[in-house]
């Protein structure tokens, strides 16, 4: 049913990108346009989610819900860091809302840093003994060293307090150490 | 902590990547779809953007069947709806009108985080110049703000039909004002909808489309309708129902006195159209307010009829001007309100009847007999003479009611001496023959405020109050707003604090109270300030207060600074508890200052009553260079009052006055017994700032009579004056109050009579003669007898001085431009 008279070499998609920025766009609900804003950053946030979750189905479910309130809650975004830094927060919360982190008071021993030298382990040993952590020292440790937050955003990301964050990523270090050693 | 600031780990680069499957991208999409409402593509009346249009169309009439015109209306967008649509017959040719296109914004690319490790997330969040690596601008090349033959812009053209099937169609040469395009419609179906777009900006547009007349059926069926356009009658523009053309079914044109009876509407929406018949009236547009009763929301219609083209019989055109909204331009209207508009500009130019001004009533000559006292506050704002500066830059004229002396004098640095006891500014009072009327005098009165010492300046709490709507995004506006507080910045010490409020639809704290030893933090918070969304300047106005009494520093300096183009809602039940919020803050010692940007439904009058109620002063920022000067030169006045509640009362000694005139300063007066009474407001000066004010005399020794004189009956004018003072031609009184204070203190000095002729003045005299002649002109005052502005230019010249600034050379120039645009001035 196409026209013989079609002449245009443009798409209305390449049109449209020109004129307004994406996240612009996205808001106005162009699928296009978020598509493309999901397939900027679904790798990496979906990472993050198996890695905080430790479960491929569960990282889904969390990736779905969490664009979806990407998508929703875009107008609001207001531009305080990046809209990358934006959505992993909200990929974050969505992971971590049935995770329960233990509360010890043990944080003198948890301003001792276990420092590792992960350089001296192979990333097939590192990636299969971080995926076995148990999960709240997992997403604490995914979240300080791998992701780069502080306790302090941790803890209010989380709902936990900053100690309880130390301690979290104080055990998991150890933990971390106690079962690499093997691996040399 | 120190892996706290470590936050790339080595060894944790090659961890694992992993990827969703591809179906959950339509997994998400199907959730958001059953949040999105689906879109219908309907027919919706126009509210407002500029341009001209014209829609032809050939209607042809179904003799058996019952015909309605066509709806010839055209998709006004309403928020974020960017897309015209109409149906199209088959194989029908359809020509499309394009409206200026507006400047292009920029894109924004953001460059993702990847990966499973990058260690930027926690950064990014606390890292607020974060966001500037990540994003590379790209700009868009811009169009001009006109556009001139061959200018080529870019439009493309879609069509869908009732199966939502898409086609595409070209781009074009734009010319200016108009550029018209044809295609023809796929011939095996018909066309649910029609979109056409700019590439670069998206523009919608109106749509100018006939109907091919050689497709070759002899049937033509049309939509029912509720409307289908305007006629003009009487210059408002009358909107066609379709009864008005169904009576005859088989009417073929609209008949004059069809259109007599068309039914007319009103709405508050300033949109004008007419639809004119060739053989009644030929297109005319008119720039005028639409009215109607009842305005009819179009309904989805076409599903299921059908267009055919059928043979030429009548034409129906349906031109029409959008008149602008806010700050959307206005098309070209020679000779209209604009005034001197040409075709390429650096400006837009405003629409003018949606700014206001206080209506200023000029002030006549008053006898000393009937009334011997003239009170009236200071006033140093900058704003009048900033907006006829913008607007004499845009070779328009400028309204007669922005043009407040006072303003356009206390604008420009005099060289009065500075003070040296304890009084916060020096009075100087100079008299001197009047250039523009040798038989009478000028008396100036000038005070000088002390400046303030680096040591001794106060520390600042300092709110701005920031409207970044969706009015706010011209280049004008926030932008220049940013750079006029990075340069405030920039002069701040450490103990000093500055906080953002942001307000549009709901207010936001974008910034913390954050002492200035932060600077480059802080201006990275100024720079991510982005428009967007509709104002509610209430909100805004409450939160930055709230901030300001948080963080008030006690016999400090404590500001609101408040940065808008004016066009912000407070309600009007708000505008009261606005007003009285401000002056109960301004009891507590926080101040605020307005500051206006951009132009464009340039709420004059609301700015000034807050700077007024507020004891801070309103600026007018046009151009960097202004703002460098409120911002950055004369960051100390602007931010430092030393004196507030200033008032200044005059005694004219009758035996040597006639009659007087206070030039300007019409809404600063008041009554006399308001000078001793001090709950009654003045107005505030900056340090090292200074305010002058000029008065008109007729001397005794004049045999002319006072203009406006009043004639007593019962009285005759008393010739029983003070002899005590027989050589004193007025004297002056002061009030005003430290700028914690609420008692306040007296000055009073006295001025002698003198001869000098008008070059014997002082420079500063001169020069401030020559700033009033030129505001009093462009007031078209009654006083004012020039054909043109010769004598103001002269004088000006000749006064320029040192002027280190270039302020006075700027003047110059400007009276030079007003002198091509304004047409030769004859008194009324």
């Amino acid at each position: 049913m196409m026209a013989e008279s079609v002449t245009a070499t443009m798409t209305l998609a390449e049109s449209q990108t020109a004129s307004k920025t994406l996240l612009q766009r996205c808001i106005d609900g162009e699928r296009l346009a978020q598509k493309e804003l999901y397939q900027t950053y679904c790798n990496a946030m979906y990472t993050l989610a198996f890695r905080i979750t430790g479960d491929h189905d569960q990282a889904h479910d969390v990736l779905q819900d969490a664009f979806i309130e990407v998508f929703r809650d875009l107008k609001s975004f207001r531009a305080i860091g990046t809209i990358g830094s934006w959505i992993k927060t909200i990929v974050v919360r969505k992971a971590t809302k049935q995770q329960k982190f233990e509360q010890r008071f043990e944080s003198f021993e948890a301003k001792h840093d276990p420092g590792i030298d992960y350089q001296k382990f192979t990333s097939v040993a590192l990636e299969r003994e971080i995926t076995n952590l148990p999960e709240g020292y997992r997403t604490v440790f995914t979240l300080v060293e791998i992701e780069g937050y502080k306790h302090t955003e941790i803890a209010k990301m989380l709902k936990i307090s900053e100690s309880t964050s130390r301690t979290q990523l104080y055990h998991a270090k150890k933990t971390l150490q106690k079962r690499l050693k093997g691996e040399r | 902590m120190n892996e706290e600031n470590k936050h790339i780990k080595r060894g944790l680069e090659n961890l694992t990547s992993y990827e969703p499957k591809p179906e959950l991208w339509e997994a998400i999409e199907a959730g958001l779809e059953e949040d999105s409402k689906p879109k219908i593509i309907y027919w919706r009346w126009l509210t407002g953007i500029a341009a001209m249009i014209a829609i032809s169309f050939t209607l042809n009439w179904f003799a058996k069947e019952n015909v309605d015109t066509p709806i010839v209306e055209v998709n006004e967008p309403v928020g974020n709806e960017p897309t015209q649509s109409t149906t199209l017959a088959d194989s029908q040719i359809l020509e499309v009108n394009m409206p200026v296109p507006e400047k292009l914004p920029m894109i924004h690319k953001e460059v993702p985080t990847t990966g499973p490790y990058d260690g930027k997330a926690g950064e990014a969040l606390r890292n607020p110049s974060y966001r500037d690596k990540e994003f590379i601008d790209e700009a868009i090349p811009t169009v001009p703000d006109t556009l001139t033959q061959g200018d080529m812009l870019t439009y493309t053209i879609t069509a869908t039909d009732a199966n939502a099937t898409t086609w595409n169609f070209g781009n074009s040469t734009v010319q200016q004002g108009t550029f018209a395009y044809s295609f023809t419609a796929p011939a095996t179906t018909n066309l649910y909808s029609v979109d056409v777009k700019n590439v670069v900006t998206s523009e919608d547009l109106s749509l100018n489309y006939t109907i091919d007349q050689s497709v070759g059926s002899d049937v033509t069926l049309y939509e029912e309708a509720d409307n289908i356009g305007f006629v003009e009658s009487d210059g408002v523009a009358v909107l066609v129902e379709k009864d008005a053309l169904t009576k005859d079914a088989t009417q073929k044109t609209l008949s004059a006195s069809d259109i007599e009876q068309l039914p007319t509407r009103s709405s508050d929406n300033a949109v004008v159209g007419s639809v004119s018949n060739s053989g009644i009236r030929s297109s005319e547009s008119t720039v005028g307010r639409l009215k109607s009763a009842n305005v009819l929301r179009s309904k989805r219609k076409f599903e299921d009829k059908k267009f055919k083209a059928v043979g030429n019989t009548s034409n129906i055109e349906v031109p029409f001007v959008r008149v602008p909204e806010k700050e959307k331009y206005q098309c070209v209207i020679p000779d209209s309100i604009s005034g001197f508009y040409s075709g390429r500009n650096d400006y837009k130019p405003e629409p003018i009847n949606t700014e206001s001004y206080f209506p200023l009533i000029e002030n006549e000559y008053l006898k000393p007999t009937q009334e011997p006292l003239s009170t009236f506050g200071i006033d140093v704002d900058n704003a009048s003479y900033a907006v006829m500066r913008a607007k004499i830059n845009a070779n328009q004229i400028v309204p007669k009611d922005a043009v407040r002396v006072e303003e356009f004098i206390n604008y420009f640095d005099y060289n009065y001496p500075e003070p040296t006891d304890d009084a916060p500014f020096t009075v100087n009072i100079e008299n001197a023959e009047c250039p523009w009327n040798t038989n009478h005098q000028l008396v100036r009165i000038g005070l000088k405020g002390k400046d303030i010492n680096y040591n001794e300046m106060q520390n600042s709490n300092l709110v701005f109050l920031i409207d970044v709507s969706g009015s706010m995004n011209s280049e004008n506006k926030l932008p220049l707003v940013k750079k006029s507080m990075k340069l405030l910045v920039d002069q701040m010490g450490p103990n000093d604090r500055i906080a953002i409020v942001t307000y549009a639809g709901a207010a936001g704290l974008a910034l913390e109270s954050t002492r200035c030893d932060e600077k480059d933090f802080i201006k990275r918070k100024i720079d991510k300030l982005d428009a967007g969304g509709s104002t509610a300047g209430g909100e805004g106005i409450k939160l930055a207060y709230k901030i300001a009494v948080e963080n008030l520093i006690v016999n400090g300096n404590n500001r609101v600074i408040m940065c808008t183009d004016g066009d912000f809602n407070v309600g009007q039940s708000s505008d009261t508890y606005m007003k009285q919020l401000i002056i109960n803050n301004r009891n507590k010692g926080i101040f605020i200052t307005a500051c206006g940007f951009g132009m464009g439904n340039y709420q004059d009058s609301k700015m000034e009553t807050i700077a007024d109620n507020g004891n801070g002063n309103y600026f007018y920022i046009d151009t960097y260079r202004e703002s460098e000067k409120v911002f950055n030169r004369e960051i100390r006045a602007t931010l430092f009052t030393i004196a507030k509640d200033v008032k200044i009362q005059v005694e004219f000694n009758p035996k040597h006055v006639k009659a007087y005139r206070l030039i300007g300063y019409e809404n600063r007066k008041m009554p006399p017994q308001d000078f001793n009474d001090d709950t009654k407001d003045g107005g505030e000066l900056g340090a090292g700032h200074t305010a002058t004010a000029l008065y008109e005399i007729i001397p005794t020794t004049s045999d002319e009579a006072v203009p406006g004189g009043i004639d007593l009956k019962y009285q005759t004018p008393s010739t029983t004056t003070n002899n005590d003072y027989g050589d004193e031609l007025l004297t002056v009184k002061l009030r005003y109050k430290k700028p914690n204070g609420s008692t306040s203190m007296l000055l009073e000095r006295s001025l002698n009579t003198g001869t000098n002729s008008f070059n014997e003045a002082s420079e500063d005299f001169q020069f401030a003669a020559g700033v009033a002649l030129y505001g009093q002109q462009l007031r078209q005052s009654k006083f004012i007898d020039q054909k043109d502005f010769t004598l103001a230019s002269s004088i000006i010249e000749q006064s320029l001085g040192s002027d280190i600034n270039g302020d006075r050379l700027e003047l110059l120039t400007l009276i030079k431009k007003a002198s091509k645009n304004y047409q030769v001035y004859t008194k009324e």
